[in-house]
Order: structure tokens, then C-alpha cells, then sequence
């Protein structure tokens, strides 16, 4: 009944996740996203 | 472009969609924010998941009724969304900064999350909850809430439906107790340094935990802040154990002998990437506006994440899950009352760390 529990598949999603996040570290610390005033950064509380 | 040649244009949609989605979440947190503001209090204790299921729910509802749901279905991408927002919340957990500001905290939260995980691993049991939804609600309450039962929930691969109701369960119980501990600690004459730890080891939400402590005091405040950024601090360790026990003895077939093989295969490698980005927060690489921006980075992919949740539940599923979970919870949430006080007037009062 309903969602089916989810398996495992390899690395694909995993490992895309990972390239992701660390792909957005590097434009934060290295490209300096971080130091312009966008609004994204502020919007959550 | 697919192998087939073709243009994803439901994926580019959906994506599309969840973005703007998202944007409006982002909206709806503020407008709440500034009505608590409005009224004294500057943590506002409704967190962002709430509004981003429902407001996935609605247009969940819309999208079938104009029967483009499945057109839209390559987008929404709960998985990856969580996943990266978990690697990215690793920047907001510094491990040195939490050694060297508060070792009577890492000492309680040390004491506090095994006894609480353990405590509702076993309720849960005698409850027959799932192995998946035991180590979500475990998570949660022994040690953060919403971003603990994240963190357990990609560990375990959860369904959507158990962080969902998990997740409404942590918000709906933290707001009766930002207001009822701060109010029991007057009547019984907590000072404002075991108040705090007390809060801070028993809220399950960061957001109401130092909105109990700005009630009582700013030492409360101050002491509940970094006893919680203590209990946040071990939420790497605890998914790492929880996704290796999960590989080696839950998932493990009849007949099958876990190697090293299979537990790489299986283990969930953005576990990886939350370590990593860890590290690099707790030696220094990553800090000030760069931790401040990557934190707001890891709400917006949550949010996105709680949106495609809700793009995807079934209400009438929801219904299913039953009372048990709440009984665990409730529970599970009495006992860590009661020991976090114990074991906070101990450290901060008999041994006055």
C-alpha cells in the first residue's frame, strides 16, 4: 500500500547531491558569492 | 538534452515550477516572521517546512486537476533536493567552536542524545513503528528536530509520508514547550544558567529554543544556544552510525554476507560530502558571510524539498501512519524532559561547568 520503500540504486542521485553541494561551496568561498547582497541569503530566517 | 535526443521539458518545468514555488515559501516565512516580530518575538517558532508541505499540497491538488502532475513529475526531485541541503548545512556545524565554547554543553548532548535515541529506539519497538520511521523520530528528538529527521530520514531512505508526519509532530509539540519551560523554570526557581541547558536539551527546534531562552533570560538564551549548537554538532556521527546499521543489519539480505563491497555500494555517499563540508567549516576554510550564505543556501534546498514532499504526498497515505507514532513521540518527548533537567542541573549546577 502506497509509497514503496526505496532501494539503494548505486551512486547516481547520491553522488549528484554531493557534486552539487560542494560545486555551490566553491562558488560561495572561491567566485565570493557570499559577499554580494543578494536577497537570497536573508530571506529565511 | 535525453538519449533520446529530445529536450527534458517536463523536467525544465517542474524545476521551473519548484523554483518559483520555492520563492513563495520564502514570501510566506517572512510574512510569518514579521507577524511574530510584531508581537516581541524574534524566532518565529512556525518553521519554513510547514508552510512549504502545504503549499505543495495545494498545488499537488491543482496539477492533477488539470491533469499535468505527471507532466511536471521529472522536477520534483525530494531527493536530491534533501541532499544537497544536507551537505550544505554541514557548513553551520563547527565542531571546534562547539568544543571550545562549551564543553558542559558536548557533555550533555553527549549524555542527552544517546540516552533520548536509545529511549525512543526502544519505545518505538515495543510500539512496532518501522526501522525507518524509529530512527527518523529518534533523531529528532534526541537531537534537533526538522534538520536531525532530515539527516536520518536520507540515511535510511525514510518515506516522504514518515518525514512529514515527523516533522509536524517536532513543531507542533516545541511550541507548547517554548512557552510552558520557561514558565516551570520561574515556578521552580531554575537559575538562568540551568534553565538554558535545560531548553536547550529538550526543544526540538533551534528556532523555539532560543525563543525559551530569550523568555527567561539572554544568560539563558546564551546557555540553551550553545547547548542545542552542541546537539546539532553530532548529527554527522549519528547519520553516519545509523546508515552504516541500516546497510550492514536492516537492509541485509538472508543470504547475503556484508562486505566492504556491499556496504559501499549501499552506503549513502552524501554522507560524504556533509563530513567533508564539516571539516572544512571546523579547521577554518569555511567561515563568517561564507558559512551565513551556504546556511541560507541549505533552507532554500530544504524548502524545496519539503515543497516537492508535498507535491507528491497523499493526505489519505498520511492518514495511515496512525496514532502509534504520536504515543512514541509524546512519550519519547516526557523522558527527555525530565532527563535533560536532571542531567543539566547536574553539569551547569552540582559540577559547574
Amino acid at each position: 500500500m502506497g509509497e514503496p520503500r526505496r532501494r539503494r540504486v548505486g551512486w547516481s542521485e547520491d553522488w549528484v547531491s554531493v557534486l552539487v553541494g560542494l560545486l555551490v561551496v566553491l562558488l560561495v568561498v572561491l567566485v565570493g558569492l557570499s559577499k554580494v547582497p543578494w536577497p537570497l541569503f536573508g530571506w529565511f530566517r | 538534452m535525453t538519449s533520446s535526443g529530445k529536450l527534458p521539458v517536463g523536467l525544465l518545468v517542474g524545476l521551473a515550477m519548484v523554483g518559483i514555488l520555492t520563492v513563495l515559501v520564502a514570501e510566506f516565512d517572512t510574512a510569518i516572521g514579521n507577524w511574530f516580530a510584531g508581537r516581541g518575538v524574534s524566532q518565529h517558532p512556525l518553521e519554513y517546512p510547514l508552510v512549504a508541505v502545504a503549499l505543495g499540497l495545494l498545488a499537488n491538488g491543482i496539477l492533477r486537476g488539470v491533469r499535468a502532475h505527471e507532466f511536471v513529475r521529472p522536477g520534483i526531485r525530494t531527493e536530491l533536493f534533501l541532499k544537497v541541503g544536507l551537505v550544505l548545512m554541514a557548513a553551520g556545524l563547527n565542531i571546534t567552536t562547539v568544543m571550545k565554547d562549551g564543553a558542559g554543553g558536548l557533555l550533555q548532548a553527549l549524555v542527552l542524545v544517546t540516552s533520548v535515541f536509545l529511549f525512543t529506539w526502544w519505545i518505538a519497538t515495543r510500539f512496532g513503528i518501522s526501522p525507518e520511521l524509529k530512527a527518523v523520530m529518534a533523531c529528532a528528538i534526541s537531537i534537533c528536530g526538522v534538520s536531525a529527521a532530515i539527516a536520518a530520514a536520507g540515511a535510511v531512505l525514510a518515506k516522504k509520508k514518515e518525514i512529514t508526519y515527523v516533522t509536524a509532530l517536532v513543531i507542533v509539540t516545541a511550541l507548547p514547550l517554548m512557552v510552558l519551560m520557561p514558565w516551570i523554570a520561574h515556578a521552580i526557581g531554575l537559575s538562568e544558567t540551568i534553565a538554558g541547558a535545560w531548553f536547550g536539551g529538550n526543544i526540538d527546534t533551534t528556532a523555539a529554543v532560543v525563543g525559551a531562552g530569550t523568555l527567561y533570560g539572554e544568560v539563558a538564551q546564551q546557555t540553551a544556544t550553545v547547548v542545542k549548537m552542541a546537539q546539532n554538532a553530532l548529527i554527522g556521527v549519528v547519520a553516519f552510525l545509523l546508515a552504516a546499521y541500516f546497510v550492514v543489519r536492516v537492509e541485509r539480505k538472508p543470504d547475503e554476507r556484508p562486505n566492504a563491497g556491499v556496504i559501499w555500494q549501499r552506503f549513502p555517499k552524501f554522507i560524504l560530502g556533509f563530513i567533508l563540508v564539516s571539516i572544512l567549516a571546523s579547521t577554518g576554510v569555511l567561515s563568517g558571510n561564507a558559512v551565513t550564505a551556504l546556511k541560507a543556501l541549505s533552507k532554500w534546498a530544504f524548502a524545496a524539498a519539503f515543497l516537492c514532499i508535498g507535491l507528491e504526498l497523499s493526505i489519505r497515505e498520511l492518514g495511515t501512519m496512525g496514532w502509534r507514532p504520536v504515543a512514541v513521540y509524546l512519550s519519547a518527548t516526557v523522558f527527555n524532559t525530565a532527563l535533560a533537567l536532571g542531567v543539566a542541573w547536574l553539569i551547569f549546577g552540582v559540577l559547574g561547568m
